[in-house]
């Protein structure tokens, strides 16, 4: 089971709620995996995947606080995962340019893995580019939800007269503690 | 000249977007050559242009029997509909995942988030 830290702000839900989230925040990114992985099996894919990846993430925001979901996954791990899932599905891309065949070439250029028929590791490219979907997907719904989750503070920089978030620098939101 | 400009637009692309919905086959007519389908293996000699206007219709509108005969020998996928949009439709994704990609950046550039 996942432990969060001590809750640092006042929302709180209850300890069902939290409990049940615990238990069942593996399972979904469990699932969820599973439906990238299969993608070329099983209906489903890359999007469904990183889809059910990020609820989880969201699910364990809303549970608890989102500070705490913020140390689970910090938003610079995010933005890495959808910067790797449309950088490894250009590369796989350019293998078959690489290999004398047209740009995302599967059967032809037979990029590993090319199994047998109905295997895990066989659909060749399928397999990599459901994987960076999928990256990319999860990644971007829970930093999107963030974002908006936040974006209720720019009242508070109204009300007081302080600069917007997009009007700043990055250092002076990193020393404002006040929000 | 520049309030007349997007009414003379807006009446070329009207009239066009017209025409072309006029001329749409009914929809969902089972005798349609999409859903009808076209078989392949009698007309592979055959060239295009020795097919009557008919068979070219129905060659063109046969995609769907396509997949499904020939995706899990093209690709090796026992699913069809990851072939199609992940192998037949590969760039069409691509731009999809770039989209949400571009959505993603173009929310933190105006919203901005914390670092943690």
């Amino acid at each position: 089971m996942i432990t969060p830290k001590k809750n640092k702000g006042k929302y709180k839900t209850s300890i069902i709620v939290q409990l049940v989230t615990r238990m069942m925040c593996p399972f979904i990114i469990m699932f969820g995996v599973f439906l990238i992985v299969h993608g070329h099996l099983t209906p489903g894919g890359g999007f469904q995947g990183g889809v059910a990846i990020g609820a989880s993430f969201i699910l364990f925001a809303l549970a608890f606080n989102r500070q705490d979901g913020r140390d689970a996954v910090p938003s610079f791990t995010l933005k890495c995962l959808a910067s790797i899932g449309v950088y490894l599905y250009i590369s796989i891309g350019l293998v078959g340019i690489f290999l004398g065949y047209h740009f995302l070439t599967n059967k032809a250029a037979a990029i590993a893995p090319t199994g047998m028929f109905g295997e895990l590791l066989s659909g060749g490219t399928l397999f990599w580019i459901n994987l960076g979907v999928g990256l990319t997907v999860a990644g971007i719904c829970t930093e999107v939800f963030y974002a908006f989750l936040e974006e209720e503070r720019s009242m508070y920089y109204l009300k007081n007269k302080k600069k917007l978030p997009y009007q700043r620098r990055w250092q002076d939101v990193d020393k404002d503690d006040s929000v | 000249m520049k309030k007349f400009a997007p009414a003379i637009l807006f009446t070329i692309f009207a009239f066009s977007m017209i025409v072309v919905v006029l001329r749409f086959a009914p929809i969902g007519d089972p005798h349609l050559p999409g859903y009808a389908g076209f078989d392949h293996s009698e007309n592979t000699e055959k060239e295009i242009c020795e097919m009557t206007k008919k068979e070219v219709v129905q060659y063109a509108d046969s995609v769907a029997l396509h997949y499904n005969r020939h995706s899990p020998g093209d690709t090796g996928a026992l699913d069809i509909i990851t072939a199609i949009i992940f192998d037949y439709r590969a760039y069409d994704t691509l731009i999809e995942a770039t989209v949400l990609f571009t959505a993603m950046i173009g929310v933190l550039s105006i919203i901005g988030t914390k670092r943690n």
